[in-house]
């Protein structure tokens, strides 16, 4: 009888200690745009993602709200039932606009209390999850300054995972947060891009808001790994898309041989090689 | 020498040692704990920073788990520590004199962003739902959803209350997915509060109807509120009191307001108690905005009424003494759910008014002036039951409807003919719709109905007029019932139906009016009944591929009517086909263009062989004919939509053309107006065309619209043994924005323009314009004070080049006691305008009127909420 109390007991302050969790609260919304190259040109800027960043506290979540949105609707039978109608009704309508596409493809989730990043990401056709511990913070506050949606930002600079970054903090806004895995400079970063311009996020929007920190969608269908071992199987991927679809799908009998470009050519490598553009990590 | 030298060194490095930790001695720890001053807690993850004098930042860190914080700064001369943390007052603290650890509390307190709203999230579409962020149109002076919704791109809110996209009426209005007001959405666009709703949706091309989805097209939208969390599985409450003295009518004021909503996931509830006598209409919250047309046909022959007035608001017009209260429940059990709308009004509205009434004729304009003062009182009472059942497979409606209204109008008037007159009209009207649809093998519907309508609308003119009474009795009873049964089928996006079934209708109308004076022709009483029985088939067709949708529409009917003596019998065919193409070659661009022709059934009514009287100077003489009128139309509506930038346009244009073989014609009897009917070629054209142009402006987080219109109408008409040809052109243009350009001020600004001209027998009037400004500017000195200064300026052109200007104006100054309690003080009409004067024009007379208006009112308020 006592056993059961005490168990009760546990279950109860279980629960509530979720219920507590899952009701984090963000405090402040900012929109982003995240410029990256075309993998598949080299292009700079040829590709535009719009990116979420809900913080509060110290935690945060910055995702993708397309991507989110599809992610949640295959997350019960029914809304992938709703997906599939969409995208089936588009697709016979001829609608190729409305099938609803994923944006960007990764979540960064802070939480200060654990000083951890989760990161959730696609590698190839493989969606992958890792921890990292989030750097102590080396931003180096220059002189220069500039307003940004109405903010006076500050400009710092400091080494990431490789790259050289420059960032825009505003000492108005004192939510230690930024886009992607930038934080930690006093005051939200509205602006960031790397020295050479390869990639960055500029904020378009910002807004006070009660929405609640939710938790990532499907985060049982990403696959544990660490951070270097999910830059190199991405790496991997793009050294070799077609091995690795073939080496995934080939049992149950698809492959693929060859793409061919819109002249009928043979393609040799569908995209360019780590010199000509790598990814926002160069350290892996 | 060795010695020395190497003492020397010794000495060298001991200086250089102390040196160094002399420097090392002049680093300065800068460390702390932040503590949160109310809870007595410490305060993780607040930014902590050293600005030097010259106000660049040296060194920054965040407090850790336990509050604490530490860095090392060269020196501390002349800096300042910053801790800041949202949703806690900063706190900057001089280092000069200050010793280490720091203990540094954070005060509650909250810093005001400015927001530029999150792109992303302010319009949002998906396939063909679009999504309206609420918090990014929201203004500070916003209380009501509603006031939100006219801010939306796209979304047009009539005076009435009446939603639109697109230039098209909605055909849903759902709370969180559930269809709980039917057409009276008005009380939820008036009572839901907008920071409780947290998105607006539209759905386009919505078929309410699942079992018709991919079976039969919808060219209309759905709206639906998405609650914030905070609003939903639990009830919300907000509640207004305000008293106050108004000027004219010389007394004291109120206005209150209680709304309470449940919307949980088996259970809605909407109750709202509304009660006001400071000119504000209460109907919006009452109308059924989807209310088919009542089968009945019934229509009153009594005409008193209170004087309207056509082009300002009801706030400044209406001296009333309103109250609503209702009372809408949703309960879903199992698949299916039911529901219970209950509304009860009470209406009491005084007006006094002086009119000078000319009527053009070919001997000279005839001229009767007449001051009338009147109060109408109004009792209406409604209940509407449904339950429905809306699957894939089966659909099952049925809606159990009661109406009734006390109706009871009193009018004096004096001047050339001095008369009192009171009407009763009341009406009792009850209606059954039972709806079954059956989806089977994918593809086949099968639907069955049967609508049964009664109504009463017995009408008493009481008229005292030169010492003398009379007393006119109407009695108008119809029924009306309606069978029928439709097969489809769809094969390759071909949807092939067949509809058929039986109508009947049954009325009969009594009417007496004994001494009548003598000087009118004709009867005074009337015996009548006017029945019909219909069989009818309606094949359809629709075809789908791709993009375009087209629809065909073939009814064909045969009618008996029966009038028991006053007239024949007659059996009529009657066929009016339609054909409908919608194009939507992709999500931004959709067009449509649709005709149709027929022949119909004159309004029944008009069937008497004596007179009526509809007011103590009108009197209608009816027919004894049958006649059937023609009409052909045609229109075609674009609209284009770019979510992305925010833009939304439509445009429509219609023609029509309508043959009808009678023509109204006016008699003078003495001082009596005797309407008649008589048979005459009677052609008229109507062009009407309009356009709309919304756009959001997110610079200033607000919206802009554009709309212009242009009709012309042209008819014969038929008076005194002559025939008139009317023309008559008007075209209007109108514009909005609104935006709140900095933290402290928003404002809206409303701009509307119309010309329009009479031309009689190639004979023109001279075009009369009307403009309308209407300006409100919200300052917000202080998160918890609002002041709002709005105001109207109105210009209507009396004759040509003369000019009536009114300016009205208006302050409200809002106070935010805490987050439950909101204090307001509203002044209406500073300048104390209290009268108004206007001409119209109808198509053979000239109506000018002299109207009071609201006084200058003072108004006290307090809000609560939960």
């Amino acid at each position: 009888m006592n056993n059961m109390k005490h168990l009760f007991a546990i279950l109860l302050t279980l629960l509530v200690t979720i219920a507590a969790n899952a009701q984090q609260k963000a405090e402040i919304e900012v929109s982003y745009t995240e410029y990256q190259p075309n993998m598949r040109t080299g292009e700079k800027n040829g590709v535009t993602h719009q990116y979420i960043l809900l913080a509060g506290g110290d935690n945060s979540k910055f995702y993708s709200p397309r991507t989110e949105y599809i992610d949640s609707l295959n997350s019960t039978p029914e809304g992938k039932a709703k997906y599939q109608e969409m995208t089936r009704s588009a697709y016979l309508g001829g609608k190729m606009n409305d099938i609803p596409r994923a944006d960007g493809s990764y979540y960064v989730v802070k939480t200060g209390v654990n000083n951890k990043f989760a990161c959730y990401d696609t590698a190839g056709t493989e969606k992958f999850y890792y921890e990292e511990e989030i750097p102590q913070s080396n931003w180096e506050v220059g002189d220069s300054s500039k307003t940004i949606l109405g903010y006076e930002c500050f400009t710092a600079t400091a080494d990431f995972h490789g790259r050289k970054w420059i960032v825009w903090f505003t000492p108005e806004i004192p939510v230690v947060a930024g886009p992607w895995k930038l934080q930690g400079a006093p005051g939200l970063i509205l602006e960031a891009a790397t020295e050479d311009g390869l990639y960055s996020f500029v904020a378009d929007g910002i807004q006070q808001t009660d929405k609640n920190i939710t938790p990532i969608y499907l985060s049982g269908e990403y696959g544990k790994t660490d951070r270097i071992k999910f830059f190199k199987a991405k790496r991997s991927f793009f050294d070799n898309p077609l091995g690795k679809i073939n080496a995934q799908f080939g049992g149950s009998g698809i492959s693929i041989s060859n793409v061919r470009d819109k002249d009928g050519q043979a393609v040799e490598r569908i995209y360019v090689p780590r010199e000509t553009a790598d990814f926002i990590e160069t350290d892996y | 020498m060795r010695n020395r030298l190497s003492r020397m060194k010794r000495f060298i490095s001991y200086m250089i040692c102390l040196i160094v930790s002399a420097i090392a001695m002049a680093q300065v720890n800068v460390t702390g704990t932040v503590i949160d001053k109310e809870a007595d807690e410490p305060v993780v993850g607040a930014s902590v920073i050293v600005k030097g004098a010259d106000g660049k930042i040296k060194k920054f860190a965040s407090s850790k788990a336990d509050g604490k914080f530490a860095m090392s700064v060269p020196s501390v001369q002349g800096c300042r520590l910053e801790v800041s943390m949202m949703s806690f007052a900063k706190q900057s603290i001089p280092l000069d004199s200050v010793k280490f650890p720091l203990t540094v509390y954070l005060e509650p307190g909250s810093i005001q962003l400015k927001e530029v709203a999150v792109k992303a999230d302010r319009i949002r579409e998906q396939g063909d739902t679009i999504t309206y962020g609420v918090s990014a149109f929201a203004q500070a002076q916003d209380r009501s959803i509603g006031d939100v919704l006219k801010r939306m791109p796209g979304i047009d809110v009539a005076k009435s209350g009446k939603i639109q996209y697109q230039g098209e009426d909605i055909n849903k209005f759902y709370i969180e997915g559930s269809d709980l007001l039917g057409g009276k959405y008005g009380i939820a666009t008036n009572g839901i509060r907008h920071e409780d709703v947290g998105a607006v949706e539209v759905m386009e091309n919505h078929q309410p109807m699942q079992v018709l989805s991919g079976i039969a097209f919808s060219d209309k939208a759905a709206i639906n509120l998405k609650l914030k969390n905070k609003a939903k599985a639990t009830w919300t409450f907000h509640g207004d009191a305000g008293g106050g003295y108004s000027w004219q009518p010389d007394g004291a004021i109120w206005d209150g307001e209680l709304f309470a909503m449940a919307v949980m996931p088996g259970f809605q509830n909407i109750t709202t108690l509304r009660t006001n006598n400071t000119g504000e209409n209460l109907s919006s919250s009452s109308t059924d905005f989807f209310a088919d047309r009542r089968q009945t046909g019934l229509s009153r022959y009594v005409g008193v009424g209170l004087p309207g007035v056509p082009s300002l608001s009801d706030k400044r017009t209406r001296f009333n003494r309103s109250f609503l209260v209702s009372t809408n429940s949703l309960w879903k059990f199992g698949r299916g759910e039911f529901k219970a709308n209950i509304d009860y009004s009470f209406n009491r509205v005084t007006a006094d008014a002086s009119n000078i009434t000319t009527y053009f004729l070919d001997e000279g304009n005839r001229v009767i002036t007449e001051n009338r003062s009147g109060t109408e009182h109004e009792h209406a009472l409604s209940g509407k039951f449904i339950y429905e059942l809306n699957q894939k497979t089966a659909f099952i409606n049925n809606t159990l409807k009661t109406n009734i209204n006390w109706n009871d109008v009193s009018l004096s008037t004096t001047g050339s003919i001095p008369n009192g007159q009171t009407a009763k009209l009341p009406d009792y009207y009850v209606s059954n719709n039972f709806k079954i649809i059956k989806r089977f093998n994918g593809n086949h519907l099968v639907t069955f109905q049967s609508v049964n309508e009664w109504e009463s609308l017995p009408q008493t003119l009481n008229l005292d007029m030169n010492g003398e009474g009379f007393r006119q009795h109407i009695s108008d009873h119809a029924f009306y019932t309606h069978e029928s049964a439709a097969y489809a089928f769809n094969i390759k996006g071909i949807t092939v139906s067949l509809e058929g079934g039986i109508k009947g209708y049954f009325r009969s109308m009594d009417s007496q009016l004994p001494d009548m004076p003598e000087e009118l022709p004709g009867l005074t009483e009337n015996v009548v009944n006017t029945n019909y029985l219909t069989v009818y088939a309606t094949p359809k067709l629709e075809y789908w591929v791709r993009r375009v949708n087209l629809s065909l529409n073939l009814p064909v009917s045969y009618a008996h009517y029966t009038f028991d003596k006053a007239i024949a019998d007659h059996d009529e065919v009657y066929f009016s086909p339609s054909l409908s193409f919608n194009w939507k070659p992709n999500n931004r661009f959709s067009g449509s263009v649709r005709g149709g022709l027929g022949r119909s059934p004159m309004n029944l009514n008009i069937i008497h062989p004596g007179l009526i009287m509809t007011n103590y100077r009108t009197l209608k003489a009816g027919t004894e004919q049958f006649y059937n009128s023609s009409s052909q139309n045609v229109s075609a509506s674009v609209s284009y939509k770019h979510t992305r930038h925010g833009l939304f346009a439509n445009g429509m244009v219609m023609h029509s053309w309508t043959n009808v073989p009678y023509t109204m014609a006016q008699q003078l009897y003495g001082d009596y107006v005797v309407y008649s009917y008589a048979d005459a070629k009677n052609d008229s054209k109507m062009l009407m065309a309009m356009g709309n142009i919304g756009k959001t402006l997110d610079f200033m987080r607000g919206s802009c619209n554009i709309n212009g219109s242009f009709n012309r109408n042209e008819s014969h008409m038929f008076s005194q043994s002559q025939s008139v040809n009317s023309v008559s052109t008007g075209w209007s243009i109108g514009g909005k924005i609104n935006g709140s350009p900095c933290r402290w001020f928003s404002f809206d600004y409303r701009i509307d323009y119309s010309d329009s001209r009479l031309t009689m027998n190639g004979q023109s009037e001279s075009w009369l314009s009307t403009m309308e400004n209407e300006l409100s500017l919200t300052f917000i000195p202080h998160h918890k004070w609002q002041w709002t200064v709005s105001g109207e300026h109105y210009r209507n052109e009396l004759t040509e080049h003369n000019y009536k200007n009114i300016v009205m104006l208006d302050t409200k100054l809002t106070y935010q006691l805490n987050k439950r309690i909101e204090l307001a003080a509203s002044l209406t009409n500073i300048l104390d305008k209290r009268s108004y004067n206007y001409t119209t024009y109808s198509q053979l007379t000239s109506f000018e009127s002299q109207r009071q208006l609201r006084g200058r009112q003072l108004l006290f308020s307090i809000t609560l909420r939960k």
